[in-house]
């Protein structure tokens, strides 16, 4: 686990703290609930076993209806649970949309940085979503980083563009990722956590046309 | 036992039935007739006549008395009313027979109506082999009643025999009682009723309102005790009635002072050996305590179960206590027992686990000390009260908690201070279940605080600290029940409005610590430098 050694500042500090009554040792809690939801075959399943387990598989398989993983993050006293859910893409599966997003704090509209059309889906998922949940802080992220390098400059420039002009549009933050080569994906979930608990983060953004966008202060 | 001689004798029994209708409710003697017709005949007559109310003073051994002693109350007063009548006379000993199970005339009734008959029973025999268990269930499942009296003897083989074996029949009838739900009792209310408006929105945010004016329209409820579904029971048979009857005489419920007073007009029946193991008399306010010295010649013994609930006027004779083997004594708003009362009985008392004498104001620190020291088996006690609270201090209570095996203490309005609690902490701590200190105004934090603080009422589930205005540092309070909760045991903290609001503002104090504690972790966590995430340069140069 890639938090090993925190845990370990963990329970040290839990034990110097022997003399404090047991009451004031104890852990709190607080559960995130995360919706990812955007087209077929973008990496929305991929992202979430990335995040939560740390392996990435090349293979491609569809998700039946919808998927659901939970990552523990042991900050000192307090524990994170980010549970995320994951939507399969095709259409057939937009009855369980609701399942998806009610009660979630976030929900996170992706598309694949090589396919145009995915972006263009987001206006109709968004739309959707909003339908059942108006609370949620949006993101917008696009997956395929590493592919995504490979366009022609020309087409890079205006995906970038126009995913920007989404992102304003709804207001959300917007990342450029790559669940296989580990691009902005534990940074992807510190802002999250950021913007859910309004907390200042000084993670720095990325901006330049052509790097793996990071744009979540001012949109 | 050759059929025609069982024949006879049921058909005397038959006729002594009908004699003693006869002698109960007929003003004019019945021409009998062959015991076909007989049947139909005592049915319409007994429907269309209204038998004089005179009916009532009629004391013949048999049925009479049986009916003064079972009936409910609240009919026996409107007994003059023909419809009422009906229901409990004999005019449903007639009809029971034909309704319930079967009747003379061979009709046979696939769909009983009673709820007795629709019941539906399965046998289990534990030391039956089971190989063949699936095949009594079987048979057990085709049981039918016919009527035992009929005089037919080709009719009465199709009666199962299973319904005059005595020990079965008992465990049926058994089975059937429900005398358990038929306890009168006050409503039981999950919260106390909240003291004021305030208290309400407080307590119950925006429901407050409504439950504070449900708490102030809730009338004064008056239980009575049903009847029981065993009484149509005793009309059946002669062994029928024995067994049914042995069932009823197990339990003793009175809501009603008339009922209670006739009872006691009757001649004594003396029983050597009582069954009765609970007595309940519930709200009597007028009850002397003759009828009770009364009812004690026939009930004692056996009693488990002693409660006078809100009967002002009368204490319970010493013979009551004679069986030793009374496990629950409930007094609660006696103004006439007091400290000899309860010295004369402790002694009898070596398994009592409940005693309830809460608003016995006579009661004192004395009559306690003797309970402490001699119901060493103990568990609730409950001495709470309104007024005379000084009669009540750690005087007694700290031998009742080193002495016995208190889970429940109730000792709201007395005069007990810290030293109680720390005693009972210490000698109790782990079991305490149940702790009502409403008006304890002697305690500070230096008790009830320091020792939630420190965990040693680890089970504790109902608190009530209501008026004990001195505990001002609640904190300790609010943590303990978001620990129990944490530990899923739910916990009922009850306070008045000052202590609920001083519990709302320590909890909302420690919401917002835990708030900015969560805060500052993940504000540290999330601006660490370090992730996992790989440098997007590097695979930007590679390409």
């Amino acid at each position: 686990m890639p938090d090993s050694p925190r845990r370990n500042q963990h329970r040290r500090s839990h034990s110097e703290q022997q003399n404090v009554p047991h009451s004031q040792r104890e852990t709190n809690s607080v559960a995130v609930k995360i919706g990812l939801i955007g087209d077929a075959q973008i990496g929305k399943t991929s992202l979430m076993v990335k995040y939560v387990e740390g392996c990435y598989d090349e293979n491609y398989t569809q998700t039946l209806g919808a998927n659901f993983m939970e990552r523990i993050i042991n900050i000192r006293n307090t524990q994170i649970t980010l549970s995320i859910w994951d939507l399969g893409g095709e259409k057939e599966f937009i009855n369980m949309l609701p399942l998806v997003t009610t009660d979630a704090v976030v929900i996170i509209f992706m598309f694949d940085l090589t396919r145009k059309s995915t972006l263009n889906s987001i206006k109709e998922w968004y739309r959707q979503a909003r339908g059942f949940n108006k609370t949620a802080i949006p993101f917008l992220v696009g997956t395929k980083y590493d592919l995504f390098i490979d366009l022609p400059d020309e087409d890079q420039i205006e995906i970038t563009n126009q995913a920007k002009k989404y992102a304003r549009a709804m207001s959300a933050s917007l990342i450029f990722s790559s669940t296989s080569h580990s691009i902005n994906i534990q940074k992807l979930f510190k802002v999250i956590l950021s913007k859910v608990f309004d907390i200042k983060a000084t993670i720095p953004e990325i901006v330049n046309t052509g790097e793996p966008l990071l744009l979540y202060q001012s949109i | 036992m050759s059929s025609s001689t069982r024949n006879e004798r049921l058909e005397r029994l038959n006729v002594k039935r009908v004699r003693d209708k006869k002698n109960l409710d007929s003003p004019r003697p019945i021409k009998r007739s062959s015991s076909d017709t007989l049947r139909t005949r005592k049915y319409d007559y007994f429907k269309t006549l209204s038998p004089p109310p005179s009916i009532q003073r009629k004391t013949s051994r048999s049925f009479s008395n049986l009916f003064h002693r079972f009936k409910n109350p609240s009919r026996s007063s409107s007994c003059s009313k023909n419809q009422d009548l009906r229901l409990l006379t004999p005019s449903t000993v007639v009809s029971t027979p034909d309704s319930l199970f079967s009747c003379d005339n061979g009709d046979d009734y696939s769909t009983p109506t009673s709820p007795l008959a629709s019941k539906q029973f399965t046998f289990y025999y534990s030391d039956s082999a089971s190989s063949s268990s699936s095949s009594v269930n079987e048979e057990f499942s085709k049981l039918t009643l016919k009527n035992c009296v009929t005089t037919d003897p080709v009719k009465r083989s199709l009666s199962s025999r299973i319904f005059e074996i005595p020990e079965i029949l008992n465990l049926i009838l058994s089975c059937l009682d429900d005398s358990e739900s038929r306890i009168p009792r006050e409503k039981i209310k999950n919260r106390r009723k909240p003291l004021s408006l305030r208290h309400a929105k407080l307590v119950h945010g925006e429901k407050g309102d409504r439950i504070w004016r449900d708490s102030q329209e809730m009338g004064f409820f008056e239980p009575t005790v049903k009847e029981s579904n065993l009484y149509n029971c005793l009309f059946v048979n002669k062994l029928w009635y024995q067994s049914t009857l042995e069932i009823l005489e197990t339990r003793f419920y009175f809501a009603d002072e008339r009922k209670l007073r006739s009872l006691c007009e009757r001649p004594v029946i003396k029983k050597t050996n009582s069954q009765t193991n609970t007595l309940v008399l519930h709200k009597l306010f007028y009850t002397e305590q003759y009828v009770v010295d009364h009812l004690a010649q026939q009930i004692s013994g056996c009693l488990e179960w002693l409660e006078f609930y809100v009967c002002p006027r009368i204490v319970p004779s010493p013979t009551f206590f004679e069986g030793n083997k009374i496990q629950k004594l409930c007094i609660p708003g006696s103004a006439v027992v007091d400290d000899s009362f309860l010295k004369s009985v402790s002694k009898n008392l070596p398994n009592l686990k409940v005693l309830d004498i809460r608003a016995c104001e006579l009661v004192t620190d004395a009559g306690v000390y003797y309970i402490a020291h001699s119901c060493l088996n103990l568990e609730t006690l409950n001495v709470g009260r309104h007024s005379r609270g000084e009669l009540i201090t750690d005087a007694s209570i700290g031998p009742v908690v080193r002495n016995t095996k208190i889970t429940t203490l109730g000792v709201a309005g007395c005069n007990i201070t810290d030293r109680s609690l720390w005693q009972l902490c210490l000698n109790r701590g782990s079991q305490v279940k149940r702790l009502s200190l409403n008006n304890c105004r002697m305690l500070t934090d230096n008790s009830l605080c320091k020792i939630l603080h420190h965990d040693y009422f680890p089970n504790l589930t109902v608190l009530e600290i209501r008026n004990c205005l001195n505990l001002s540092n609640l904190r300790p309070v609010v943590l303990f029940k978001k620990r129990q909760i944490k530990k899923g045991i739910p916990v009922l903290v009850e306070g008045c409005e000052v202590i609920d609001h001083r519990l709302r503002e320590q909890e909302l104090q420690i919401d917002l610590e835990v708030s900015r504690k969560i805060i500052s972790d993940i504000s540290g966590w999330i601006n660490e430098s370090a992730d996992d995430d790989n440098d997007f340069q590097q695979l930007l140069r590679s390409r």
